[in-house]
């Protein structure tokens, strides 16, 4: 079993590239460039570059919280246990990380 | 797809030149490296673009991952032309744009042309049993996260059996 330090290290970690790699993914399947989700959510080119780099680990919520607006999908933040945690986030191919857009999903 | 299979280089001697340095990152570093690894081993190569991993030229590629200090930590290897398998050749750094050891690209090419040569005497598993970096983990060795993750699932890291 992991220790309670590698532990919590490994939930940062995945948490901070997990969000990193689906927006890279879901922008590229979109067809977008990062100065068009940029411009979408109202920042810079580099503020997207960083929220797409796995080393960055400073995402904020509001930004997020936008990204997902313009992806046309949720963003889920909840507290849960580590058995949970692990489950839900042990497929990390490309298609699991892509989230279809609301309106394509739904016929809209 | 099937994931990628990471393995470490050996030199002549039969020494792995890979491991200790792994096994001395710390708890941050090491679990910043093993989802960096879960993540790739399930990417397509084309997949392998910066900031999560990069092309270094001449076949060879970057994993990128850092520490609680912000160290910018670099694996360099190249992928097996088997298609299954992606060989650690060099541990290094990245500091202000530049890769550290500076001699990167030479030592990684000879080692992969070593590789390709005589696979069975250069590759071997990253882990072994007595490692560090093994006992961190609660798993069986062929289970052991994005360093063996043909599956394409991440394994429980808890070690708790379902």
């Amino acid at each position: 079993m992991l220790d309670p330090e590698s532990r919590q290290a490994y939930m940062v970690a995945s948490v901070e590239q997990d969000i990193a790699w689906q927006v890279r993914i879901n922008r590229e399947r979109r067809g977008w460039t990062q100065a068009k989700l940029a411009k979408l959510i109202g920042t810079r080119q580099s503020a997207i570059a960083r929220i797409e780099d796995p080393s960055y680990g400073k995402h904020s919520l509001a930004t997020l919280t936008k990204v997902a607006e313009v992806f046309q999908c949720a963003l889920m933040l909840r507290l849960v246990d580590f058995d949970k945690f692990t489950t839900e986030t042990a497929d990390l191919s490309e298609d699991s990380l892509y989230v279809e857009p609301y309106e394509d999903k739904n016929g809209q | 797809m099937q994931g990628w299979k990471f393995l470490c280089y050996r030199n002549a001697s039969g020494k792995n030149q890979i491991t200790p340095s792994l096994t001395a990152l710390s708890k941050t570093g090491m679990m910043q490296l093993r989802r960096a690894l879960e993540h790739l081993s399930v990417k397509p190569q084309p997949s392998w673009e910066r900031p999560h991993a990069s092309s270094a030229g001449n076949h060879i590629y970057v994993i990128r991952f850092r520490d609680e200090n912000r160290t910018q930590h670099r694996l360099f290897g190249h992928h097996d032309l088997t298609g299954s398998e992606f060989v650690i050749t060099l541990y290094g750094f990245e500091k202000d744009g530049k890769y550290e050891p500076s001699n990167y690209i030479t030592i990684s090419t000879t080692r992969r042309s070593e590789c390709m040569a005589n696979p069975g005497k250069h590759k071997c598993s990253c882990l072994q049993s007595s490692d560090s970096l093994f006992t961190t983990f609660d798993h069986k060795p062929q289970q052991i996260t994005g360093l063996d993750a043909r599956s394409g699932k991440s394994p429980s890291v808890y070690g708790r059996k379902r």
